[in-house]
């Protein structure tokens, strides 16, 4: 029994040197910086005069702001699509690379970390190019196909803009994941697919009954960093559409900016990101829950 | 001389009373940084060849004339400029001499009093006389001046004259020979007007122009002086509509909200699009056109029934310079504001950048060359009125509004006169 | 892996849609490798054309425009201390968290996910009254700090996830035999949890890599310019001279892509975490 207290007591030094690091870090860098956006955003101000206090009224706004829950609304869409065409998308990848074509999984992962490794300006541009409708290999490719009748504005069209953007995301952190899922996927042992093997299993059962549910972890951590992004996601929306046309492509982030640093009302910004970060944590919270594996608390 | 009347009456007190003054200058002295004869300069005149070529010369000629003042520069690329230097305004050290933009941009500094007033500087030696009336009243508000403006875009009608002459066609005088003409283009298989809207300014010439046209010159200016009278009337409804038409009659490049303006460039430059209404900036953007291209310009036509004055051309003060109320060497920034707008300075500006400056006689013809003098002087001198650019001139949070709206307003997603309803309430909304 | 895949109809399939799918992702940058061969009049004339000539222009002008070479050793210099400080903080955090469990675990949690949530726009004017106090506004380490406390909380997850998935008893051994926490964390969870730390270490070291944000506005002096902010000096407002451009941001993804090259066995292996249990 005593040993018991002992040890609790040990281990709550422990966990209060451990976390000791982290969590100065965060106070200081992150969380000063929360406590100020959510004072900032009882004021209105223009980052220039002084700040007028209005208490709920930016709220009150926000709430009623159809922009600003249509870009969030976007945001959740880019998750969605982040989680199977980034996430999943990588998995499968990673599982082929690792277990169908292994000769070649080296120079294939190589090809798919390039995007990830090249900024985003460059990414923009090339995208932007290719998107246009006059010069741009995308709808060139459309009309050498026969397909025609797809070919559209793209980048500067309400309807396909968002889309056009999403796609774009699609390919370019894939690498990431699947970097990450074949190291994960690597490290499942070979005795277990080989007893699948003998009970006649092909790949595809291989895959969804072996290889996911071995990896869960890593889908787990991933899924966390892809949404995450998803929610932060600004450069290329910026570089891409700039949220355009007439916020057909908004999200979260760009509007912040807009609000901030080009319509220059810093009081409603702080609203918008403290709001947003409060529906952040909350999904992120319920998200994470929700993939947690039976036995853990 | 308060120390030599201590010193005799108190003797070795002074010694100490001395060295406490002196820990106390220097404690004084080491908290503020900037100390005479040294200026924080932040510029935006990054990205472009002929911005650097510009800045560089500039600062080169400010050492060696100045060698006693020493500059700590900071420069970043245009939309990196905004967010540093609101960032350090919001932060309560913004830099002692700053780029900005005039209008509304300013103006929001200038109500915060962030910005220092330069009336006293400017009535000396002639300075506030050596620039353009019209460009010093950009960078003023209620009757006080903030900061020095520097350069003019204005906007016209760009074409390829070789293009013109191939295909037989001219240059149209009215508004209705300019659609005749877009309709004659569109039938010959390229894009009429070449237009990249991802960033909503290049639209905002064609929906300017037309309210002048319809209504006049000023519509915007007498928003921010606070006329109660001000108002885009339906004039205003009419205009959105008009450039509404056009978009639908696809005069405007397929899915041109979400292309750049250098895109559209490209278009013009490689005769896919055949007229472009640009600032004179499209000067140096045509450098890179290909063997055979001859650049030609015409003013926005004439109205039919527009009450305004028919040769109003949209111009406006494009940079300027400031001074931050916080700085500590006023005298030297003055200096460094002086020198910037000298005229052997500005007349380098318009030969490196082939743009136009506010200081009077430095867009010469030699400096300038042929197609920026011709606008300089037939065009704009001839002008009823100079308007200056909507979006600038205006509270940057109706900026937002106004841009919004005419994207919506050119793809259809917003009525015309919607459109012109949100921006009559932004701009009324944010005097 | 002792056993040797035979190729059958499955990985020719297989092969087939990867190589499609890879050369959709990996032609962009084919095309921007050409382009830096040719004249901003030639890249004007066709987007997407090869090059008549191999001109070496644009990269001279990409070198002597910027200082690109600076502005690299800045990102490294960031990115290394960034890095550093974030996988030590989080495997410290995260194993915490993991293995001891404390009874606050929830209010932690929520914190942390909340401080993953923040946007940066908004902390940028707090932070940098905070950096001008500390006189460390235009430093390195003005840079490093705030970052890695941005990445911190996302870091810390994923190493708590990872200790999550050991045996308890492992750390239980060690405790008997009367070793100190300190001493259990070392010798014991250290070594098996490079993986983890590894993963940690490269996505933290690409996100710090790219990041512009912080850079740009909490430094002003241009020596001690990043990658990103410097290759904006290469996009105009009206003009861009593309070729150069690109040829800069080329030159920008070189030294990541080489260091993976060198170092992928080893940084796949870490990955792993050495052999592949059988």
């Amino acid at each position: 029994m005593s040993t018991d207290i002992g040890l609790a007591k040990r281990h709550n030094r422990a966990t209060l040197l451990f976390l000791a690091p982290a969590l100065i870090f965060v106070c200081a860098f992150v969380a000063y910086p929360v406590v100020y956006a959510g004072w900032l955003s009882m004021f209105e101000w223009d980052g220039a005069s002084d700040p007028v206090f209005v208490g709920a009224g930016n709220f009150l706004k926000l709430a009623a702001d159809p922009v600003f829950w249509a870009s969030l609304g976007r945001n959740l869409l880019v998750a969605l699509s982040a989680i199977v065409f980034q996430v999943f998308l990588a998995l499968a990848i990673a599982y082929c690379l690792v277990r169908i074509v292994p000769a070649f999984s080296r120079i294939f992962l190589f090809f798919y970390l390039v995007p990830v490794m090249v900024s985003e300006i460059c990414i923009g541009l090339l995208w932007r190019f290719m998107y246009n409708p006059y010069f741009g290999l995308v709808n060139a490719a459309l009309k050498a196909v026969g397909l025609d009748s797809l070919k559209r504005g793209w980048l500067g069209e309400s309807e396909t803009a968002f889309l056009a953007v999403v796609v774009v995301m699609s390919f370019t952190y894939l690498g990431l994941y699947v970097l990450l899922f074949t190291a994960a996927v690597r490290s499942v042992p070979e005795s277990v697919y080989e007893a699948a093997e003998l009970d006649g299993a092909g790949d595809l059962r291989k895959f969804f009954s072996i290889t996911v549910p071995m990896v869960w972890d890593a889908v787990r951590a991933n899924s966390l960093l892809a949404i995450i992004g998803s929610l932060k996601t600004f450069s290329l929306v910026f570089v891409l559409t700039n949220g355009g046309p007439s916020h057909a492509s908004e999200v979260v982030s760009t509007y912040l900016y807009k609000m901030g640093f080009a319509s220059f009302q810093m009081g409603y910004a702080a609203t918008i990101g403290f709001v947003q970060m409060a529906l952040t944590a909350l999904a992120a919270w319920i998200v994470f829950r929700f993939l947690r594996r039976k036995g853990d608390t | 001389m308060q120390l030599e009347v201590l010193h005799k009456h108190f003797g070795e007190e002074t010694v100490k009373l001395k060295s406490v003054l002196i820990a106390g200058a220097s404690l004084a002295l080491s908290t503020f940084p900037a100390t005479a004869g040294e200026l924080t300069f932040w510029h935006a005149y990054a990205g472009q060849q002929d911005k650097v070529d510009f800045i560089n010369f500039a600062l080169e000629a400010f050492a060696k004339k100045h060698p006693d003042i020493t500059l700590d520069v900071v420069a970043a690329e245009q939309s990196a400029y905004k967010t540093k230097l609101n960032t350090a305004m919001a932060s309560g050290n913004p830099p002692d001499v700053f780029y900005t933009l005039p209008g509304g941009f300013l103006n929001a500094f200038v109500k915060g009093g962030q910005m220092y007033a330069l009336d006293q500087d400017l009535a000396k030696d002639g300075w506030r006389e050596s620039f353009l009336e019209s460009a010093i009243a950009q960078t003023s508000k209620d009757g006080h001046t903030y900061a020095v403006p520097v350069d003019v875009d204005s906007v016209v009608f760009w074409y390829d004259k070789a293009l013109f002459a191939e295909k037989g066609w001219t240059v149209p005088k009215t508004y209705d020979e300019l659609m005749a003409l877009a309709e004659k283009i569109k039938a010959d298989g390229l894009v009429p007007f070449a237009l990249g809207n991802k960033d909503s300014w290049p639209a905002t010439f064609w929906f300017q122009y037309m309210e002048m046209r319809f209504k006049g010159s000023g519509v915007v200016a007498s928003f921010v002086n606070g006329d109660a009278n001000a108002s885009l009337g339906p004039e205003g409804e009419k205009a959105f509509e008009k450039v509404a038409e056009i978009a639908k009659s696809e005069y405007f490049p397929t899915g041109f909200n979400g292309m750049s303006d250098q895109e559209a460039n490209m278009l013009f430059l490689n005769g896919q699009a055949a007229i472009l209404l640009n600032g004179t900036w499209q000067i140096g953007a045509s450098a890179d056109a290909p063997e055979g291209f001859d650049l030609g310009y015409f003013a926005f036509p004439t109205v039919a029934g527009g009450a305004g004055d028919q040769t109003d051309v949209l111009a406006g003060v494009a940079a300027s310079f400031g001074i931050s109320e916080k700085a500590e060497n006023k005298s030297d920034a003055v200096t460094l504001l002086k020198f910037l707008s000298s005229p052997e300075v500005m007349t380098k500006y318009v030969e490196l950048r082939k743009t136009m400056v506010t200081v009077k006689g430095a867009t010469t013809e030699a400096a300038a060359g042929p197609v920026l003098y011709g606008i300089g002087n037939d065009l704009m001198n001839a002008a009823g009125h100079l308007d200056s650019f909507y979006d600038t001139a205006m509270p940057p949070a109706a900026t937002n509004t106004y841009y919004t709206a005419l994207q919506g307003a050119l793809d259809g997603s917003v009525t015309p006169a919607d459109a012109a309803k949100r921006l009559e309430g932004a701009l009324k909304d944010n005097k | 892996m002792s056993a040797v895949r035979r190729w059958n109809r499955t990985s020719t399939i297989v092969l087939i849609v990867l190589t499609l799918h890879v050369l959709m992702v990996i032609f962009p940058f084919v095309w921007m490798i050409y382009s830096t061969f040719k004249t901003n009049k030639e890249f004007m004339r066709s987007v997407w054309s090869f090059p008549t000539s191999l001109n070496f222009d644009a990269y001279i002008g990409a070198w002597s425009g910027g200082a690109l070479g600076s502005y690299a050793v800045n990102s490294l210099i960031i990115m290394a201390g960034a890095t550093i400080i974030t996988v030590l903080v989080s495997t410290l955090a995260g194993y915490a968290l993991a293995i001891y469990r404390p009874r606050w675990m929830p209010a932690v949690e929520l914190s942390l996910t909340a401080a993953m949530a923040i946007p940066a726009y908004v902390a940028l004017v707090p932070l940098v009254v905070m950096l001008r106090t500390a006189g460390l506004l235009d430093t390195h380490l003005g840079v490093i700090l705030p970052t890695a406390a941005f990445n911190v909380p996302v870091s810390i997850f994923i190493m708590q996830a990872f200790f999550n998935t050991l045996p308890r008893e492992l750390f239980d051994a060690g405790r008997v035999d009367g070793a100190s926490e300190w001493m259990i964390f070392r010798v014991i969870a250290l070594p098996i949890a490079r993986p983890a730390m590894f993963t940690v270490g490269i996505v933290n070291m690409i996100w710090v890599w790219n990041d512009f944000l912080f850079p740009v506005v909490f430094i002003n002096n241009p020596a001690r310019k990043t990658l990103p902010v410097g290759l904006t000096d290469f996009v105009g407002e009206h003009v861009t001279n593309y070729p150069v451009m690109l040829a800069a941001i080329l030159m920008a993804a070189i030294a990541p892509l080489i260091l993976f090259i060198f170092f992928e066995r080893q940084i796949t292996a870490a990955l792993i975490g050495g052999a592949v249990k059988e």
